[in-house]
């Protein structure tokens, strides 16, 4: 266990403007994008990650080298001694954390998540952007999102009849 | 910020067939969005003069994991947002999206008109399995959102009812029930259809089998098999009471029926007095009858379909 413990074998990822990210595989692995390329053996060198600048792409490998499973690691089941529980709350209180960026970071961190399909950031940075949503007002929602309300004020009437009940 | 010119899938795609050499060849091809947003978009897109960037800046299905996240109480104001959100909120995309993450729930629909006119009323039901029972929701959805789907169909007229099975696409009229009653509401839940029949003083509650075993099925009284009546507020079948059923099968697991009657002109009705939308759902496995809460008053010859939502 322990020869394992010192051959963790480390994968290399490149941001496009040229930062190089050395991470341990299990971590990468985190991404099934990057999962699926180093099981079909396209990952031998350095894996290129398009589209996501180095700032991003930082943040992402340190959201994944929070997340990645710690059971069934080797020599995990011997030293943890934390609970479960114990353990997903403590990740819930580093998510909240992690999740505190500007909107413009956050759209990235979403994107990544989705390009890189990595099913836990995305549902952390998507849940985020909408939690909002709800008890708010129509006006209250578009202000959040900053989206401009693009409907003609006859347009608007006829949509909020047709959903009136949501408008009592 | 072209944000809008690529769809993020294509791009996981090419990540996925290998990292090429030579990047720049390699740039996303726009891949046809399931949404039909392309008409629309173009106008919806506001782009401010500084940070922070809209939610419009993200591609559709990233917009989409977005919305799919909204409880389902929260959803109704959301198509006056913009076109953009009422398009992506009508697409089916959005409705597989829910129904992958397991956030359809089955729920019955009552659509009612007014005696003056206007506008239909809509009453939303939801079943919920840990509870076992129906709830009113207050807030309904658009009619875009809800999704209708059986495999049986069923037409009642006249005391008979006609069942269309939906898969082949071939009409049957099942023989006469055994114990000659007129069937006054039909319902179709999977292979089956549930009829409710009326004999007068009582109510009866039959399953019938239309697809195979058409043999065993004549020996076994034309396929029908008498189930647990339902229940019934005393006095309210009977001489002088007309009783009306809407039925409409919830998922998989449950009947539900609606329930209304009204004295007949000329006849003094003993016992309960006239009701109108009381919904009963019946436990297919359970083979029990509950009562759920009525439609909301008002809701006159209501008209029901199961839905999820």
């Amino acid at each position: 266990m322990a020869t394992r413990e010192a051959g963790k074998k480390m994968i290399m990822l490149k941001s496009p403007d040229g930062m190089e990210f050395e991470v341990e595989e299990a971590v990468a692995m985190e991404s099934q994008t990057i999962r699926k390329m180093i099981e079909d053996d396209c990952a031998d060198t350095a894996i290129l990650i398009p589209n996501i600048n180095s700032k991003i792409l930082s943040r992402v490998i340190e959201y994944c080298n929070k997340h990645v499973p710690t059971t069934g690691a080797t020599g995990a089941a011997a030293s943890d001694t934390v609970a479960p529980a114990a353990l997903a709350e403590d990740l819930k209180i580093w998510d909240a954390e992690f999740i505190k960026v500007n909107r413009a970071t956050r759209f990235n961190l979403i994107q990544a998540a989705s390009y890189l399909n990595i099913k836990g950031l995305l549902d952390l940075t998507s849940q985020t952007t909408i939690d909002t949503i709800s008890d708010n007002s129509l006006e209250e929602i578009r202000s959040f999102l900053s989206t401009k309300n693009d409907y003609l004020p006859e347009e608007e009437q006829t949509i909020r009849r047709e959903n009136q009940w949501a408008f009592q | 910020m072209a944000a809008n010119s690529y769809h993020s899938r294509s791009m996981s795609w090419f990540v996925k067939s290998c990292i090429p050499a030579d990047p720049d060849r390699h740039i996303s091809v726009p891949v046809s969005v399931p949404a039909p947003v392309a008409a629309s978009s173009t106008t919806s897109l506001c782009f401010p003069a500084q940070p922070p960037p809209p939610i419009s800046a993200l591609p559709d299905d990233l917009i989409l994991e977005c919305l799919v996240r909204v409880p389902r109480v929260s959803l109704p104001p959301l198509p006056a947002v913009c076109r953009r959100f009422a398009d992506l909120l009508a697409s089916h995309a959005f409705l597989q999206l829910r129904r992958a993450r397991g956030q359809l729930q089955p729920s019955l629909l009552a659509v009612s008109v007014p005696d003056h006119g206007g506008a239909f009323a809509q009453a939303l039901l939801q079943f919920r399995p840990e509870q076992q029972q129906l709830q009113v929701t207050a807030l309904p959805l658009p009619l875009a959102l809800l999704h209708c789907g059986r495999s049986v169909f069923a037409h009642v007229c006249a005391g008979s009812v006609d069942a269309l099975h939906v898969a082949s696409g071939s009409w049957a009229r099942p023989r006469a029930l055994p114990g000659g009653g007129c069937v006054v509401g039909a319902c179709g839940v999977g292979d089956h259809l549930y009829v409710v029949a009326s004999h007068a003083v009582e109510l009866s509650f039959w399953r019938w089998h239309g697809g195979a075993g058409r043999g065993s099925d004549l020996r076994a009284g034309g396929g029908w098999v008498a189930l647990e009546a339902p229940p019934m507020p005393r006095g309210s079948v009977g001489l002088g009471m007309a009783v009306r059923v809407t039925m409409a099968g919830i998922g998989r697991e449950t009947v539900t029926a609606v329930m209304s009657a009204a004295a007949v002109r000329g006849h003094n009705a003993a016992g309960a007095g006239p009701f109108e939308g009381m919904v009963l759902a019946y436990d297919i496995a359970g083979g029990k009858w509950s009562r759920a809460p009525d439609l909301p008053p008002g809701f006159r010859r209501a008209a029901c379909a199961g839905v999820e939502c």
